[in-house]
C-alpha cells in the first residue's frame, strides 16, 4: 500500500467520524458513520484483505443501519448538539497522547503482508465453530426473550 | 513506515471513539462511539496481522464484530422502554424516569 493512497483514506475515515459529532440530524450522523466503516473496509483492501474487508462493510453497516431505524423512530433532529467540543477535544487529546506513547515505543517490525483466505478462516476456527454454534444460540435465544418481555411488559 | 501510520490512526480512532462517549449525551451518540472504539480494535489488529505478525485473528475479529453487533440489541431494547410520549434519548433526562412507576 503506497503511503499516498494510505493518507488519503486516513483523512477521510476521520474526517468522517468527526462529522458524527457535528451533525444534528441522526440520519446524516449514520451516514457519515456509514461512510467512515465504508472507508475503513477500503484501507482493509489497501492492506491486501479483501475478506475481511467484505465482512466488516457488511456487518458493520448492516448493524448501525438499525440505529437509523431507532433515531428516525424516536427523534430525526437533535434538538441542539449533544456532545461538548470543549471537552470531546480535551479528552481526545489525552487518550491520544496517552495511548500511542507506549505504542510507538513497541518498536515493531514489519514483514510481508499476509492475506486471510477463506481456507485460513476454516483453519484458524474448526476446531472452536461448535462453540461459535453455541454462542449464536445463546445470543439469539436472548434476543428473542428480550423482546417477549419488553412486549409483555409493555402491555402491563 | 505503513504500520506505524495505521496504529497512529487506530489510536486516533479510539481516542474519538472514547471522547465521543464522555463528551455525548444523546443515548445514540453514546452507543455509537462504542462501535467506534470497536472499528479501530478490527483494524489495529487487521494491521498487526497483515504487516507484523501472522497469527490466528478470525477468533478475535469475530468477537469483536459479535459484540459490535450485539449493541443493536441493546438499542432496539432501550428503544422499546423509552418509546413513550415525552421521553427523549437524552440521558440527563433520564432521571425523569424514576418517577414513572
Amino acid at each position: 500500500m503506497s503511503e499516498t493512497i494510505f493518507f488519503v483514506l486516513a483523512l477521510a475515515e476521520i474526517i468522517a467520524l468527526l462529522l458524527v459529532y457535528v451533525f444534528r440530524d441522526i440520519v446524516d450522523v449514520v451516514v457519515s458513520l456509514s461512510a467512515a466503516f465504508f472507508i475503513n473496509s477500503l484501507i482493509f483492501l489497501a492492506l491486501n484483505q479483501p475478506l475481511l474487508a467484505a465482512i466488516q462493510m457488511f456487518i458493520m453497516i448492516g448493524g448501525i443501519s438499525t440505529y437509523l431505524f431507532v433515531g428516525v423512530a424516536t427523534e430525526g433532529y437533535l434538538a441542539k448538539l449533544m456532545t461538548s467540543k470543549a471537552l470531546f477535544i480535551a479528552v481526545f487529546a489525552m487518550m491520544f497522547v496517552l495511548l500511542s506513547y507506549p505504542l510507538l515505543s513497541m518498536g515493531a517490525a514489519e514483514t510481508e503482508p499476509a492475506q486471510i483466505t477463506g481456507q485460513q478462516v476454516g483453519s484458524q476456527i474448526g476446531a472452536s465453530v461448535f462453540y461459535f454454534y453455541i454462542m449464536a444460540l445463546l445470543a439469539f435465544g436472548a434476543t428473542v426473550g428480550a423482546i417477549i418481555l419488553l412486549r409483555s411488559g409493555g402491555k402491563r | 513506515m505503513i504500520f506505524l501510520y495505521l496504529l497512529l490512526l487506530s489510536v486516533g480512532i479510539f481516542s474519538i471513539g472514547i471522547a465521543g462517549m464522555v463528551a455525548s449525551r444523546h443515548f445514540l451518540l453514546i452507543m455509537v462511539s462504542a462501535e467506534i472504539a470497536l472499528l479501530s480494535s478490527t483494524l489495529l489488529a487487521t494491521g498487526v496481522f497483515s504487516l507484523v505478525a501472522q497469527s490466528a485473528i478470525i477468533p478475535f475479529l469475530f468477537a469483536v464484530w459479535a459484540i459490535a453487533v450485539s449493541e443493536v440489541i441493546v438499542i432496539v431494547a432501550v428503544y422499546r422502554l423509552l418509546a413513550k410520549p415525552g421521553n427523549g434519548m437524552d440521558i440527563r433526562a433520564l432521571s425523569k424516569l424514576r418517577d414513572e412507576r
